[in-house]
């Protein structure tokens, strides 16, 4: 069997959520002036990682980096490109393959300042080409190239002060323009799937035609995956789509949480495990809260429940 | 002194609380499952305990169920029980780090499994004896606490998780006999000057007979917890504030009613819906309600090795919560 990828996003930026005219307070969030980011949680993370033996990191990249390209992106805080890439060094030496991600979702697009609201002219092309040519450069070439691209519909902005959602047809031409975009720097390209983002690709029939097999997928589902013994009659609809995702003939890494409970994971890999095995790049867990003292112990948490969910399913086999 | 709420935390020294002896829950087999065996971990409970006064956590409650021997009623004691008066120590060395101690077990015929022979008895005197024995246990174990949570609440009939998986049976009282039964223990706690505390979400209520039978019934001494099991965004905030508003949610609506009929609460929080719901539960609470004396966080992880950082995230949490709503230091406890 394949070695599989088992790791965590973390946020070195945070601009994802709210908008930039929705300024951070503690209640709410919003949008941060100053990096959240604090850089000896940061380490702490990720040496907790490799001593659990994970080996991928997804970091959340937006505001975190000054890009020679667009440095009006950064904030306050911002890392330089010489520190970033000392800590990419300092990963791999770790035994974690960093693999770099940006939203590129109109719904998660503050990192973006300005540009978060010129979809759909030259400007704003160019901008996510230069950027992810430039983070492709500073990794190295990487194997993978998360674009986000979900939680575009209106539900997932209904509460901002300006919402920005592109067409079907348009949404699928932006993604394949992306996409293009991460084969020409030999990278593979990764995107959230859920129910509402397929809706956003036209629906699953669409999705399947237009998004090519290439293109890894990472469903994402926190809850209860099964509320009973009889598998799959037992299973909510958000995990039963992993194993449409694999009958559908694409290649996927799981995403889990204890944002919801503690059992989310290794429900997760049961069912995978059973239902869609040979579609499984690897596990990842995301606990979506920032990088910062306040929240250790639920980041720590999220990644020891993957872990002890993947030694229970996978056990000898890994 | 300005008094602030104080904030508690459950910590599991007991575990069958959920499926009947012979049954699995369904949700997570691993861990709600009956077990005939202790399953509280000492070490793990001892580092938990040891890190509560850094986070300024001022009250614990502990969910007894099986993990301890009663007195009165030594038969129910799980194999690895702690012994009454080791328990007892250990009450006096977590006071000493300054920690209020305040029992919990769940009397609900739902959640009674850890009664051993006697979950099989509701409704008989025996059964009804023997819940004042332990309580009376209890009270003098604790050497008469503030309050004795009773629980006497959970989401009863309609509960998709308590179904036929996790238990056989079920008996579920008419809202006459479950506020006589509710009130025969409060009375016991009472005598003791002991405050009775239950859980009181909606559908708490509703097994006790809805609002008015529930307003008739329940003195207005019984502390209440309702629990918020809906992501908080966008429900409780508006432009970064909390808010009371068209848009706020029956489950948030519930605070400010049990408010309105005179009780004093104690809000159930978890950060099992959202991380920032006991911010926000805290937030709204405490704006638009009489009577907050403190904030129960329900950690529904179980006191052993592999849910250490669970219940760490939660005693996190809580205390980075509140100090953001209410600022550091000087509880009601405190």
């Amino acid at each position: 069997m394949a070695k599989k990828y088992i790791g965590a996003l973390l946020h070195l930026g945070m601009n994802m959520w709210s908008r930039r005219e929705v300024e951070y307070t503690k209640s709410v969030g919003g949008y941060h002036y100053k990096l959240a980011c604090q850089k000896d949680e940061w380490i702490a993370l990720t040496e907790e990682m490799a001593r659990l033996g994970m080996n991928l990191l997804l970091i959340d990249m937006a505001e975190g980096v000054r890009y020679d390209s667009h440095p009006e992106l950064a904030v306050e805080g911002s890392w330089s490109k010489e520190e970033f890439k000392a800590d990419l060094a300092r990963l791999r030496a770790l035994g974690i393959t960093p693999i770099p991600k940006f939203n590129f979702s109109l719904g998660h697009s503050a990192w973006l300042k300005d540009y978060a609201y010129m979809a759909g002219t030259d400007t704003y092309y160019k901008v996510c080409e230069d950027l992810i040519r430039e983070v492709c450069d500073l990794f190295d070439g990487p194997e993978f190239f998360h674009l986000g691209l979900e939680e575009e519909e209106y539900g997932s902005q209904a509460s901002f002060p300006i919402i920005f959602i592109r067409n079907v047809a348009t949404k699928c031409r932006d993604a394949l323009r992306l996409f293009d975009i991460c084969r020409d720097c030999n990278t593979r390209p990764w995107i959230w799937v859920d129910p509402n983002t397929i809706e956003t690709f036209g629906g699953e029939e669409e999705f399947c035609r237009i998004v090519p097999r290439d293109v890894l997928l990472s469903n994402w589902f926190y809850g209860c995956c099964y509320n009973g013994p009889r598998m799959p009659e037992d299973v909510s609809p958000r995990c039963y789509l992993y194993k449409k995702i694999g009958e559908w003939g694409y290649d996927q890494i799981p995403t889990t949480s204890n944002w919801g409970n503690e059992f989310n994971a290794k429900q997760t890999m049961d069912f995978c495990k059973r239902y869609v095995e040979d579609s499984i790049t690897g596990y990842m867990c995301a606990s979506w809260l920032e990088t910062v003292h306040d929240y250790h112990y639920g980041n720590v948490d999220c990644l020891y429940n993957l872990k002890y969910a993947y030694d229970d399913v996978y056990g000898e086999e890994k | 002194m300005n008094l602030k709420p104080f904030k508690s935390i459950v910590l599991y020294l007991g575990s069958n609380f959920w499926a009947q002896k012979d049954c699995t829950f369904p949700v997570d087999p691993e861990e709600f499952i009956y077990r005939d065996k202790l399953f509280c971990d000492k070490n793990t409970w001892d580092e938990v305990v040891k890190q509560l006064p850094e986070f300024e956590i001022d009250t614990l409650v502990i969910a007894l169920g099986e993990g301890v021997v009663y007195p009165s009623h030594p038969e129910i004691a799980t194999s690895g029980a702690w012994d009454t008066e080791d328990f007892k120590n250990e009450l006096k060395k977590i006071r000493g780090m300054g920690i209020r101690v305040i029992p919990y077990n769940n009397f609900l015929p739902f959640h009674n499994a850890w009664m051993g022979k006697f979950a099989y008895m509701a409704g008989t005197p025996a059964y009804y004896d023997f819940c004042c024995d332990i309580v009376r246990d209890v009270i003098d174990m604790f050497d008469t606490p503030e309050m004795f949570h009773l629980g006497l609440g959970d989401e009863g009939y309609n509960s998709k998780y308590y179904t036929s998986d996790s238990r056989n049976f079920t008996m579920i009282f008419a809202r006459h006999i479950m506020c006589e039964y509710a009130n025969m223990l409060f009375d016991i706690c009472r005598e003791k000057g002991v405050r009775p505390w239950i859980w009181a979400d909606r559908k708490s209520i509703d097994g006790f007979g809805g609002d008015k039978y529930f307003c008739d019934h329940i003195g207005r001494d019984v502390l209440l917890s309702s629990s918020f099991n809906e992501n908080p965004i966008g429900i409780f905030m508006k432009d970064g504030k909390a808010f009371v508003g068209d848009t706020v949610s029956p489950s948030a609506l519930h605070y400010n009613k049990l408010s309105e009929w005179g009780y004093t609460q104690i809000p159930a929080i978890t950060r099992r819906v959202h991380p920032r719901s006991p911010q926000t539960v805290m937030e709204y609470t405490s704006l638009t309600c009489d009577n907050i004396d403190g904030f129960i966080m329900q950690t529904l992880a179980l006191t052993v090795p592999r849910k250490y950082y669970a219940v760490m995230n939660s005693v996190q949490n809580l205390s980075v919560s509140y100090d953001k709503v209410f600022g550091k230091g000087g509880t009601l406890n405190g």
